[in-house]
């Protein structure tokens, strides 16, 4: 016999109460509801920690090993688990609450400078479409003057199915329906803000003529219903390279035509070659670079004359993962930490309220701070016997840490992770460098794409090593770039030929075949 | 009288010529080979083990201390032969198929080696067959697998399967590690021992052989 469970489920906005056969998954049920808010930052691997959920009756859900492995036993006793790995016990009514539930954040979807535009249709509509890991952002233009009259922005669904894009094609590897499950999370979201920006200006969908995408190759797959699964895979290739042009059916606006551009590399697609045509890279004089910090750092280097990529497997530290107190930055999280004349630590909280957590900004921050008081040496080792330890460091349960609040702390592991990371992207700058016979003080640009990249201290992320150091006035914050590049395609007669140059144009270069790449790792890991 | 507790720390901090230089000395001395690997290099590399383990150094720390205990290895090894020192057990080490991250592998080589065991490290995207041929040829106690990517992981059940089909598995004991790796997983394969880092990974090895050598 089938026994049910009855679960209530509180969500900081609402009440879900469902009757269940019992076994069944967490993650399947909040899917079934349609419930996407909390994130599973590893895929749903009981690895991160981040997935964490409160029974109210503690006693009828046992620890899992992967709970046992992440969670104190205090936490344990309290009723906290990973959402990821809790099944739903039998004969038993349960309230499960969940903590992390964020609400669409400070998503960026500005850029600076004009829009091109020399292609107008009287009475057309077009949507460029920038489709992020993390998040996704719909710009809606109107085709008579190309200029953008709605823009709408989302954190991407697919989030539940891991933060990076290996999980969520382990989990289509690994699903029966899992492809298409991704496909139709991702299309369904897309049609459904396209449809509500189209709503609130009160225009018809049949006036949409075309619509632009852009994004990372993994998305772009998803997105047109290929198998990404060779992505994930040594030699890494992804299926097709080539743009797509096809009807936006899969977007319920049959009378639009979808236009994808190419992908140079499986880890470097069109958000990348649109943003390097949005901004000109290939006009500049001197050497310049451009860089999109995310998972993956993305890099292209213009010499002048040509163009080199690579994309360096930076982690997700700076996304908060693998950090003890990490957070994406929504909600609670803090988002900057500084010293006062008095040599006080101040934070600031988006929202303003409690802090819960630490995002990438701050997370750069800390370490930087860490590293001009001494605090840290160039090594990355925590330094007890400081003179100033005892006013900035505090002891937890990790260890020597870094003290914010109250409760939230930095520890030395954090600081080992960020190690990683900065030294992940610094040596895909050197390699691409090299290539091209220049080094850092050649640089007369550096061009950063993407909303972390203008949230952040550049002075920090410089401090850190993560960013060269070339003058700070030659640092340009570009914002969402591969938005701006998309729309620059719906507005130009040439754009997309222009575009197709860039992708062609690029050397990419892959750093796990290079020989020296560990040792030039290595060497960036100091500070 | 060299210090052997010089000569160790002189290896903990990287300094490969001092090594090599103490290295010699103590042999001149007289000092037996086999009490300078194990007082002076086997001991310091534990104790970079333990400051590993609790963040106070970091890879290339480790890096250059495996470097300068290499360089006295070097030296002692010719010596270690002649006297029949017998290794303590052998390791057959690599990044599984697919893979290619190999800094944590090699920290978790130089570990074992800083144990006293002969590793065979087969480097990066090891096919599975080469686990079993080369654990057949060495007559190895451990097999240990390294990944970091979510989608090559799996690739570690296979390698227990080959381990299985080839009638290996009450002979060799299979290690699996690697950032995206836990100890649930672990299970979920039936492999039999997980580490989260390196020292803990020497240990666990180093324990699994001296068992063994016992029985
Ligand atoms: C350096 C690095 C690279 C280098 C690798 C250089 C090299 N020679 O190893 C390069 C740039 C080439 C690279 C390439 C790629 N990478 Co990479 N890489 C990293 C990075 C930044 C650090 C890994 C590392 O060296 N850590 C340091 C070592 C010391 O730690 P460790 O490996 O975990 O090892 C420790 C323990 O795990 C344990 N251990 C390790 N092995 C074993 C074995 C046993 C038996 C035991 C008991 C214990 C044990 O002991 C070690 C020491 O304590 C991580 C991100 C991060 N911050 O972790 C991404 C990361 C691993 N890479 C990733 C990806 C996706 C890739 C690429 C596919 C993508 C790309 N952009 O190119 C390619 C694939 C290359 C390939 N074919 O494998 C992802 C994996 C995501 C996932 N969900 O699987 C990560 C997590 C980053 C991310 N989120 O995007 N990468
Ligand atoms: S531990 Fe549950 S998603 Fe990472």
């Amino acid at each position: 016999m089938e026994r049910k469970s009855v679960l209530t489920i509180q969500t900081p906005r609402k009440k879900h109460s469902v009757c269940l056969a019992t076994g069944q998954n967490l993650r399947d049920v909040l899917h079934q509801l349609g419930l996407h808010g909390l994130s599973f930052p590893c895929g749903g691997n009981g690895i991160c920690g981040k997935c964490i959920v409160h029974v109210d009756d503690a006693g009828s859900c046992p620890p899992t090993e992967a709970d046992a492995a992440l969670l104190t036993y205090d936490s344990l006793e309290a009723g906290y688990r990973l959402g990821c790995t809790l099944k739903i016990p039998a004969n038993t009514t349960l309230t499960i609450t969940l903590h992390w539930l964020e609400e669409a954040s400070n998503i960026i979807t500005a850029f600076p400078g004009t829009i091109k535009a020399d292609l107008f249709y009287e009475q057309e509509y077009g949507c460029a479409v920038d489709i992020g890991t993390t998040t996704i952002a719909i710009y809606l233009v109107d085709r008579s003057t190309g200029e953008i009259i709605g823009t709408t922005s989302l954190m991407n669904n697919q989030r539940k199915y891991g933060d990076d894009v290996i999980s969520r094609i382990q989990y289509s590897d690994e699903h029966e329906e899992g492809l298409s499950r991704l496909h139709t999370m991702l299309a369904s979201q897309i049609q459904a803000m396209i449809m509500t920006l189209l709503a609130e200006h009160g225009i018809e969908p049949e006036r949409v003529s075309e619509v632009i995408a852009v994004g990372n190759p993994t998305i772009i797959h998803f997105l047109l219903r290929k198998n990404p699964s060779s992505i994930a895979r040594s030699p890494f290739t992804p299926q097709f390279t080539e743009p797509v042009t096809t009807n936006a059916t899969l977007l319920d606006l049959e009378h639009a035509e979808l236009y994808v551009p190419g992908i140079v590399s499986a880890f470097i697609g069109s958000d990348i070659t649109a943003g390097i045509h949005a901004f000109s890279l290939t006009d500049e004089t001197e050497p310049t670079l451009y860089i999109d910090i995310g998972t993956n750092g993305e890099i292209v280097l213009w010499d002048g004359k040509r163009l080199y990529g690579c994309s360096s497997a930076a982690g997700p530290a700076f996304e908060g993962v693998g950090i003890h107190f990490g957070m994406a930055g929504s909600e609670g999280a803090i988002d900057r930490v500084w010293l006062d004349e008095d040599g006080m630590i101040l934070c600031s909280t988006i929202g303003g309220g409690r802090a819960k957590g630490i995002c990438g900004s701050a997370i750069i921050d800390c370490v930087a701070l860490m590293v001009e008081i001494g605090l840290v040496d160039e090594t990355g080792a925590l330094k007890n016997d400081h003179d100033l330890a005892l006013r900035y460091l505090m002891d937890t349960d990790q260890g020597k840490a870094l003290r914010l609040t109250e409760d939230i702390y930095f520890t030395a592991r954090d600081v080992r992770e960020v190690q990683l990371a900065k030294a992940a992207i610094a040596t895909g700058i050197d390699v691409l460098l090299a290539e091209a016979n220049l080094s850092v003080k050649d640089l007369s640009n550096v061009m950063i794409a993407g909303g972390f990249g203008s949230h952040i201290s550049t002075r920090h992320a410089q401090m850190i090593g993560l960013l060269p150091l070339v003058p700070v006035e030659a640092i340009r914050l570009l914002g969402n770039a591969a938005g701006k590049g998309a729309i620059i395609l719906l507005n130009t007669k040439n754009g997309k030929e222009l575009v197709e140059d860039v992708r062609r144009g690029i050397r990419y270069i892959e750093l796990s075949s290079l020989k020296e790449f560990q040792t030039q790792f290595v060497e960036h890991l100091f500070f | 009288m060299v210090d052997l507790k010089a000569l160790s720390e002189a290896m903990q901090s990287g300094r490969a010529k001092d090594v090599r230089v103490l290295v010699q000395a103590a042999i001149d001395e007289g000092i037996p080979a086999s009490r300078i690997l194990d007082e002076a290099l086997l001991s310091g590399m534990d104790a970079v083990g333990v400051k590993f383990k609790n963040n106070e150094i970091f890879v290339p720390e480790v890096l250059v201390a495996a470097r300068a205990m290499n360089a006295g290895m070097e030296i002692l090894q010719p010596l270690l032969v002649q006297t029949g020192v017998q290794s303590k057990g052998t390791v057959i080490l690599g990044t599984v198929k697919g893979d290619l991250h190999d800094i944590g592998k090699n920290l978790v080589g130089m570990m074992m080696k800083g144990k006293g065991l002969s590793v065979i490290d087969l480097g990066t995207d090891v096919q599975t067959d080469r686990f079993i041929e080369e654990a057949i040829k060495h007559d190895a106690d451990i097999i240990a697998c390294s990944a970091l990517l979510t989608t090559t992981m799996r690739e570690m059940e296979h390698v227990v399967n080959a381990v299985k089909e080839a009638n290996l598995r009450n002979r060799v004991t299979i290690m699996v590690g690697g950032a995206p790796v836990t100890e649930a997983f672990k299970s979920s394969i039936g492999a039999d021992i997980y580490t989260p880092d390196a020292a803990s990974a020497s240990e666990a090895a180093y324990k699994v052989c001296t068992e063994r050598r016992k029985a």
